[in-house]
């Protein structure tokens, strides 16, 4: 519907200038969060890491996305989204900087893992966007903030290799991962200085409370519940795989400290669901505000299996190029680079075909081609040839991309009035894939990796076999433009 | 040919004995399609006598009930429109009896109302006048009387309207029967008169008219010592039997989709996208058949499940039918039933005060007056309906010629309605940041004097392009924040505006909404004429005026003190 599109190049209307901010702001982000793996050649031969250390490493970038998408969440409820991104890119950005200047194993750990709060950019945007632009096309907008900013992780693949090899070997890496940090700061100035929370003179509501979902009934909470306990299993996996008697990263007395805060979280975020929802059960929920949880958990492990697929292989890649095909750092990160530049259209492209070939129909294409793609990627070898992997590689991206467009194409239409909360879940579960396929990682081989992300994505398939297309009513526009209403069983 | 209601009517009402008739009674068959979305309305009100203003109350009441009972949205049940309307003519009746040193002698009516729709009787009733229904040749009382009997001689009113903020009515819905015949009396009829000879007086008369005559003259042979009135209300023939009120129900009507220029919904065609934001889009549309241009609202699929959002349009429409003023904007009855969910406005072709302002050009002081004055009385209008605006921005008001209106009623406050509790939370709005008073983010009560602050917000900024506070007030968030502002004099950025209109721009905005002036005509009446008060600029002590430099000044002051005495204790 809806004829009109976004004029991108109008920058003097207030909306299309806030867009370009945003996207610009969440390509940063990801500039300096997927910086580490197209850099990983340089670091690992200067700190002289073994494999393990390395794999930890990557785990460690992922790990905090988690908790800190709720942090984020409710600081932007209270400050707003304008305060909020300007000092998460300042805050990562000397973080960044810290991490850049690192002069041993140990601090490298820490600033990684501080920095794993910078995944959470992306929620700011979302929220910006959609308070800038109408119904019509706030889809997509938000695409546009989507794809664009996730293109951040190509642009660092590409790039920063790049910039690192013009320097001395030794300092080359930590001066590009500087030159990202100090823009980063800049920019949260010049993000500050011109973006407004809200259009001029547009009335203020009190913003909803973006705690916990509402359910529709008992079952409905169990699930609900159910779905919760990975988020934190993930992150309680995560500390064990550090532990001593593991990987050996983490001192004992912290990883215990680690568990407590996690099965602390746990119980805070679960009594938040119960409070929000037991009242409400108990009254009974009206008709028309119910809706089908198990959409919910469908789209959440759709996520996990392509965003989370996508942010654990886009770390791996670069190494996992140069090992099996003797690349060097920067051929290894532009091969990388390919993988994820097709978000700039695969993203958008899979929220398109969701509008045109049905919502199911969509899910199934992306998840069945992106398992297949997997399948195949974990039989490359060092006799194959460099161009038949990059290709399949590609191709497989594209699958991956337009899965996670395919997601937020369905994801308002669970139940409008909830998209926010019903987008955090997704979200979170995409971030939980990349902590756990990471975190498998470190236990096997990337041919190993990649068999069992074809595998999990076989299941989702599954999975996806069950989501209900949601239904509505449509509405016909006749020839001689009358809008009329036709129901849809 | 669908199935129309068909009713006979007749109805009586006499002083009796008494000097003053306080009853008051309606009775209104609507000739359009508000007979089936809306009903037939039958009203009756005795006026309290120990009120002083009972006659007034018992109009107000029937008048008030009939006209908002018809302006409420299509789409609220009968249920929910009498009740709101009752709630909010309640409020306004007791505000009335506080002028009263006791409210028991303020403005108190009983009321009974019986609204006939499709084929169900809706009874509303709090007092002690009374509803009968005969069917079948048995005459039964359908209202229980609200009295408190102390003892046999004596017996109190316990509920009735503007005895008390909260209210209680008494509600049922019954069936109809072709050949039911429903009678509404004041205790001047029924205080006289037993059900058996109420009944007999019934069959016997050959029509109604005769049947309420007989009533009257009997109750005054009986010896009644009140006003008399008496309704009657035969049913002839049922509408049709859907339940018009299921149908209506606020979330059937689906909203309509994003529309672009040339597109037709129910007979409007759009002409252009006015505005389109995060929570609704305005269209500019003709109608087809007569021609006539208009404004479209529609709301926002952002919404498409969110039931306060939807209880908060269909509201808006309703605050537009029951505003009346020139200088704010008129909603569009439309021609045909709604398929969708929208609502129309009058098109108005003009600037808005926004692009006005814009035009970096300050406004003459005179037009702004004039501005003030117009604005005050649009705002009066909405406050005489408990209705507080929340918004008046300079985006909000458009200019018809030198005439300025008042659009937009998305952030509007009914006192009453607002309290009725729902199954959601309803939404909270808080105004636009730079033009909401103080009392919004601060979680005060709100007051017409909020929307005073507005206006002399935007008066100040017609006058010189700036606002008061600067930057800084958008951003405040606590009393500490609010506190810390320093207010600009007018004077300052446009010399041009004298001092005693910035002493009256300065007074009504106040932090503190009790300093601001305590009606909007005083004010207004503030801009017109020199208040001697304000004449001076630096009548104000500075203490008041520059704190921190009046602090400054004591303190260097007692510094110097010290230092002289310390300089005597040495050298003595």
């Amino acid at each position: 519907m809806g004829s009109i599109g976004i004029k991108l190049l109008d920058v003097a209307n207030p909306a299309i200038r806030t867009l370009h901010f945003a996207w610009l702001a969440f390509f940063i982000t990801f500039v300096m969060w997927f910086g580490l793996g197209p850099l990983a050649a340089f670091i690992k031969a200067e700190f002289a890491l073994t494999e393990p250390q390395w794999k930890a490493l990557l785990m460690l970038n992922v790990a905090l996305t988690i908790p800190a998408r709720i942090l984020i969440g409710m600081l932007v409820d209270k400050f707003g989204p304008r305060a909020i991104y300007a000092g998460l890119l300042v805050v990562s950005g000397i973080i960044c900087i810290a991490f850049a200047w690192s002069q041993t194993y140990t601090q490298l750990a820490i600033s990684r893992f501080l920095l794993g709060f910078v995944g959470a950019g992306f929620v700011i945007g979302i929220r910006l966007v959609s308070e800038w632009f109408p119904a019509r096309n706030v889809g997509l907008a938000e695409g546009i903030y989507g794809g664009w900013g996730n293109f951040g992780s190509a642009a660092a693949a590409a790039l920063l290799p790049m910039l690192a090899a013009a320097f001395a070997p030794a300092v080359g890496w930590r001066i590009a991962l500087t030159i990202a940090g100090v823009i980063s700061i800049l920019y949260a100035f010049v993000f500050f200085h011109f973006v407004r929370n809200t259009p001029k003179g547009s009335t203020y509501f009190k913003p909803k409370k973006s705690g916990g979902l509402e359910v529709s009934n008992w079952k409905d909470l169990w699930l609900y519940l159910l779905l919760n306990i990975p988020l934190h299993l993930a992150l309680l996996v995560l500390v064990w795989r550090l532990a001593p008697g593991n990987l050996n990263l983490l001192p004992q007395l912290w990883a215990n400290v680690a568990y407590v805060a996690i099965v602390l979280l746990a119980v805070y975020q679960f009594r938040k669901i119960l409070q929000l929802n037991l009242p409400r059960l108990r009254a009974g929920v009206p008709a028309n505000q119910q809706y089908k949880f198990k959409q919910v958990a469908i789209l959440s492990l759709s996520y996990f299996a392509s965003f989370g697929s996508e942010i654990a292989v886009v770390s791996m890649l670069p190494i996992f190029f140069m090992d099996t095909f003797g690349l060097t750092p920067v051929q290894a990160g532009l091969s990388t680079a390919g993988f994820v530049v097709a978000n700039l259209v695969a993203r958008p492209a899979g929220g398109w075909m969701s509008d045109r070939i049905g919502r199911r129909l969509a899910l199934c294409i992306q998840l069945g081609g992106l398992s297949v793609g997997y399948a195949l990627m974990s039989f490359i070898d060092a006799s194959w040839p460099l161009w038949v992997a990059l290709a399949i590689t590609i191709i497989n991206s594209l699958f991956v991309q337009a899965g996670c467009g395919g997601v937020y194409a369905v994801i308002p239409l669970i139940k409008r009035s909830m998209t926010g909360q019903v987008a955090g879940m997704a979200g979170a579960y995409g971030n939980v894939g990349g902590v756990i396929f990471l975190t498998v990682l470190s236990f096997v081989h990337a041919s190993t990796f990649f068999m069992i992300i074809a595998v999990c994505s076989a299941v989702v398939f599954v999975a996806v076999m069950f989501l209900d297309e949601p239904e509505g009513h449509m509405v016909e526009v006749l020839p001689d433009g009358t809008v009329q209403l036709i129901e849809v069983k | 040919m669908k199935a129309r209601l068909q009713v006979t009517v007749a109805q009586r009402s006499e002083a009796g004995v008494k000097p003053r008739n306080e009853d008051s009674l309606a009775i209104h068959i609507p000739t359009d399609n508000l007979l089936e979305s809306k009903g037939v309305v039958v009203a009756i009100a005795d006026g309290v006598s120990a009120a002083e203003a009972g006659r007034e109350a018992a109009e107000i009441a029937v008048k008030g009930f009939v006209s908002d009972f018809y302006s409420t949205p299509d789409s609220w049940s009968v249920k929910q429109s009498a009740h709101k309307v009752l709630i909010a003519l309640n409020r306004w009746l007791f505000g009335r009896g506080q002028g009263y040193l006791e409210a028991e002698k303020g403005y108190v009516t009983t009321f009974s109302s019986v609204i006939l729709k499709s084929c169900s009787a809706y009874l509303f009733h709090v007092g002690d006048s009374r509803i009968y229904r005969r069917r079948d040749g048995v005459l039964e009382q359908l209202t229980r009387d609200h009295v408190a009997r102390i003892n046999a001689d004596q017996q109190y009113l316990a509920r009735a309207l503007g005895i008390d903020v909260n209210l209680d009515v008494d509600f049922r819905v019954l069936d109809l029967q072709v050949g039911d015949l429903f009678l509404l009396t004041t205790d001047g009829v029924h205080g006289v008169l037993d059900y058996r000879q109420i009944n007999q007086l019934l069959t016997s008369s050959a029509t109604l008219d005769a049947a309420a005559d007989q009533l009257i003259a009997s109750a005054l042979a009986a010896g009644s010592d009140d006003n008399l009135s008496c309704q009657l209300v035969r049913v002839d023939a049922l509408g049709e039997t859907t339940d018009v009120d299921v149908l209506q129900s606020l979330n059937r009507l689906p909203f309509p989709p994003e529309l672009a220029p040339g597109m037709k919904l129910d007979g409007w065609q759009v002409i252009e996208v006015l505005h389109a934001s995060a929570r609704s889009q305005l269209y500019r549309v003709q109608h087809e058949q007569t021609g006539e241009s208009a404004v479209m609202k529609t709301p926002s699929r952002n919404f498409i499940d969110d039931a306060a959002y939807i209880d908060r349009f269909i509201r808006e429409e309703w605050v537009a039918r029951r505003i009346d003023s020139p200088h704010v904007v008129k909603r569009v009855e439309p021609p045909a039933p709604r398929t969708f969910l929208y609502y129309l406005l009058e098109h108005i072709d003009g600037p808005t005060l926004a692009s006005l302002i814009a035009r970096k050009q300050p406004l003459d002081i005179a037009r702004v007056v004039q501005i003030a004055d117009r604005l005050a009385q649009g705002l009066r209008a909405f406050h005489r309906r408990e209705t507080l605006h929340q918004d008046l921005k300079p985006d909000n008001v458009v200019m018809r010629g030198d005439d300025p209106v008042i659009i937009d009623f998305g952030s509007v406050h009914v006192a009453g309605v607002d309290e009725i509790a729902t199954g959601f939370d309803r939404e909270t709005p808080l105004g636009t940041l730079d033009y909401s008073a103080p009392e919004y983010r601060l979680q005060r009560s709100r007051t017409p004097a909020a929307d005073q602050f507005s206006l002399a917000l935007v008066l100040y900024e017609l006058l010189t392009g700036q606002h008061p506070f600067g930057a800084a007030y958008a951003r405040a968030t606590c009393l500490r924040d609010f506190t810390n502002l320093s207010y600009v004099p007018a004077y300052r950025h446009n010399p041009l505006v004298p001092l005693w209109m910035d002493g009256a721009l300065r007074r009504a905005l106040q932090v503190n909404a009790d300093l601001r002036y305590p009606s909007l005509s005083e004010f207004v009446h503030d801009l017109k004429h020199p208040n001697p008060l304000y004449l001076t600029a630096d009548q104000r002590p500075l203490l008041e005026r520059e704190p921190l430099r009046a602090w400054q000044l004591i303190s260097a002051l007692l510094l110097l003190g010290n230092l002289i005495l310390a300089f005597l204790l040495l050298s003595g």
